[in-house]
């Protein structure tokens, strides 16, 4: 398959959701294991939040292999 | 070139139309409440009008709910699926789970409003504390913020459908299109942090629970995500209007544009620390990596600035504009949408500059309970976020009623009134910060006993608020304006001829300039702070307080 420059921004733009929902997923076991007490609420709004760009970046990947489907490249 | 934003609001559907009214012109009306309140608090702490405590607390509360909570988001609503819609080119993708979200912000803040009519102020961040006897207001006043929420998870995903349709169909994100996608998801992160911050107290207030112990703590959460959210839909918004007004796109290229947005939602959350220099048991290590992880807190802001002015800069003078500053004259300031966009830039730069100060492990606990905060964090939300976002209304909604701004001569100078007012008001309340001058209190000069200064710099801060007040509430009633029917067909926007291509090499120093002046000022402001507060004749010592 002919990767063209569309191809590649859209795998730039999925790994930078992903980027995001690894870093806050990181951030949020920090705050899940922190030490001192009454973090917990962090940990769970970012592991939410962690969980949710997961999913976001999954439909993003998703809606491009669509595309590509409809243009008979995949 | 691609077709205006006003072209491309123009083949919304009425169904979608209707939707982004409904959604502005209750953000309107929030900023108008909220404003009010404010109004009535800053002449109060100067003496110009007495209040008794409790009524200026209340106010206080409306203007907090009003505007951080309800006006802010309320109309990122609004902006995110406006421009979603046209990035789609085909309208709005699931437009009823859009009004679902609308009728959960509207019964939020029916409620919210409901509960602070009367009673004990809750002020803004609802402590359940104040409301140990008034548990009943406590739960309307929760449930207000936790529908809020709620609206604030199913509204933006009606955006993430619709873009999710336009890659479907182009296989692309445009800068802007991933842009409002990050944004999106950010908007539904902090509405699950609303309802998991206010949830605590609902049950407490229904009975099914104790009383939340840990609200503080959890207040800054959905603080700091209420606090830097609106700041990456201002710089998305100056992007678009930049597009739109000049016709400029990033010098840089999408990519690096989309790098910057991604760079929000990176390197704000591990920020969140510097909120907790205020709890007596955080460990010193932790304090010092707080601090160290303040210093990235700007960096998206600050980049995308440069991004946007370097861009401007090369295409102007690619126009001919010449000498440092002398390619600005050539920008189209007699647009509303320009002139509060480009305040919006400058107030920014101040508000940078002072929150440096504030964050600061050292200082925060100084400051952190006096009128600095107030003073410094207006620099954002009046000067640089409420005029990007009026700047964006002013060319949506005319786009989807076909009606002009009101007094448009008089709207296109609002902006540089409010910068005026702000000046003052944020000048003389940082300046009351620095002296210790208290911030939750209403009647600042303690009855004569205060020192001599307070009352001056009040004074200050009650004309400044004033001045302020006064031009954002005519500019917001001028956007307003084209909600009303029976008003003239607006004619389409002169455009910026900005397609001239750019001098390979072409120098833009203003951006950089720029931000050397800010890292100077914070060092300025820093040293001032320090020196200022040695000279005080008490000590403090901070406590586990809330922004």
């Amino acid at each position: 398959m002919a990767i063209d420059g569309k191809d590649k921004d859209m795998k730039f733009d999925i790994t930078l959701i992903f980027t995001v929902a690894a870093v806050w997923a990181v951030l949020a076991l920090a705050y899940a294991l922190a030490p001192w007490s009454g973090m917990i609420g962090y940990a769970w709004v970012w592991g939410f939040g962690a969980a949710l760009f997961l999913g976001l970046g999954l439909a993003l990947r998703r809606a491009s292999a669509a595309h590509l489907k409809v243009e008979g490249r995949s | 070139m691609t077709a205006s934003l006003r072209d491309r609001l123009d083949h919304l559907s009425p169904g979608d139309r209707r939707l982004l009214i409904a959604l502005s012109g209750l953000a309107i009306l929030a900023l108008l409440t909220g404003i009010v309140g404010g109004t009535g608090v800053a002449l109060a702490r100067a003496g110009w009008i007495d209040l008794i405590p409790e009524t200026g607390f209340r106010l206080l509360t409306l203007h907090g709910v009003g505007i951080f909570f309800y006006w802010l988001y309320l109309v990122q609503g609004a902006i995110l699926l406006a421009l979603a819609a046209i990035e789609a080119g085909r309208g709005l993708a699931a437009r009823g789970l859009a009004w679902g979200g609308f009728a959960l912000m509207l019964g939020g803040m029916a409620l919210s409003l409901g509960a602070i009519s009367g009673g004990t102020p809750l002020l803004y961040n609802g402590n359940p504390e104040l409301a140990e006897y008034e548990l009943g207001r406590l739960g309307v006043f929760n449930a207000g913020y936790i529908l809020l929420g709620l609206g604030l998870i199913v509204l933006p995903a009606t955006g993430v459908a619709t873009l999710l349709a336009a890659v479907r169909r182009a296989g692309e994100f445009s800068a802007v299109g991933f842009a409002l996608f990050a944004w999106a998801g950010f908007l539904m992160v902090t509405g699950f942090a609303l309802v998991y911050v206010f949830a605590p107290g609902l049950l407490w207030a229904l009975g099914l629970a104790g009383m939340p112990a840990n609200h503080s703590t959890n207040w800054h959460i959905v603080f700091h995500n209420m606090h830097y959210l609106p700041l990456m839909a201002t710089v998305i918004v100056w992007y678009v209007l930049m597009q739109e007004l000049i016709g400029v796109k990033s010098v840089f290229g999408a990519r690096f544009s989309k790098l910057v947005f991604a760079a929000y939602l990176v390197f704000v959350p591990p920020t969140s620390l510097y909120h907790m220099f205020l709890e007596p048991d955080l460990p010193g290590a932790v304090r010092i990596a707080g601090s160290l992880l303040s210093l990235f807190v700007s960096v998206p802001t600050l980049t995308a600035f440069l991004i946007i002015v370097a861009s401007l800069e090369v295409h102007a003078r690619a126009r001919g504009g010449r000498g440092l500053f002398g390619w600005i004259r050539a920008l189209p300031w007699g647009e509303p949408a320009m002139a509060a966009a480009g305040f919006a830039v400058i107030n920014m730069a101040f508000g940078i500059v002072l929150a440096f100060v504030l964050i600061q492990a050292d200082l925060a606990p100084l400051l952190s309970d006096t009128f600095f905060v107030p003073g410094y964090f207006h620099f954002f939300t009046v000067g640089t976020v409420s005029l990007s976002f009026l700047a964006a209304l002013a060319l949506i909604l005319p786009a989807l009623t076909w009606r002009g701004l009101a007094l448009p001569g008089l709207a296109r100078f609002t902006p540089h009134l409010a910068t005026l007012g702000l000046l003052a008001f944020g000048g003389a309340g940082v300046t009351a910060g620095y002296m210790g001058v208290p911030r939750r209190v209403i009647d600042a000069g303690y009855g004569g006993d205060a020192p001599a200064l307070w009352p001056a710099l009040m004074g200050w801060v009650a004309g400044g608020g004033l001045l302020m007040a006064l031009a954002l509430a005519a500019f917001s009633l001028s956007v307003a304006a084209t909600l009303l029917p029976g008003r003239a067909t607006v004619p389409p926007l002169p455009h910026w001829d900005a397609a001239i291509t750019p001098r390979p090499g072409a120098a833009a120093l203003v951006g950089p300039l720029a931000v050397l002046v800010i890292v100077i000022g914070m060092y300025a402001a820093t040293a001032t702070g320090f020196e200022l507060m040695r000279a005080l004749p008490i000590e403090a010592a901070g406590g586990a307080h809330g922004h």
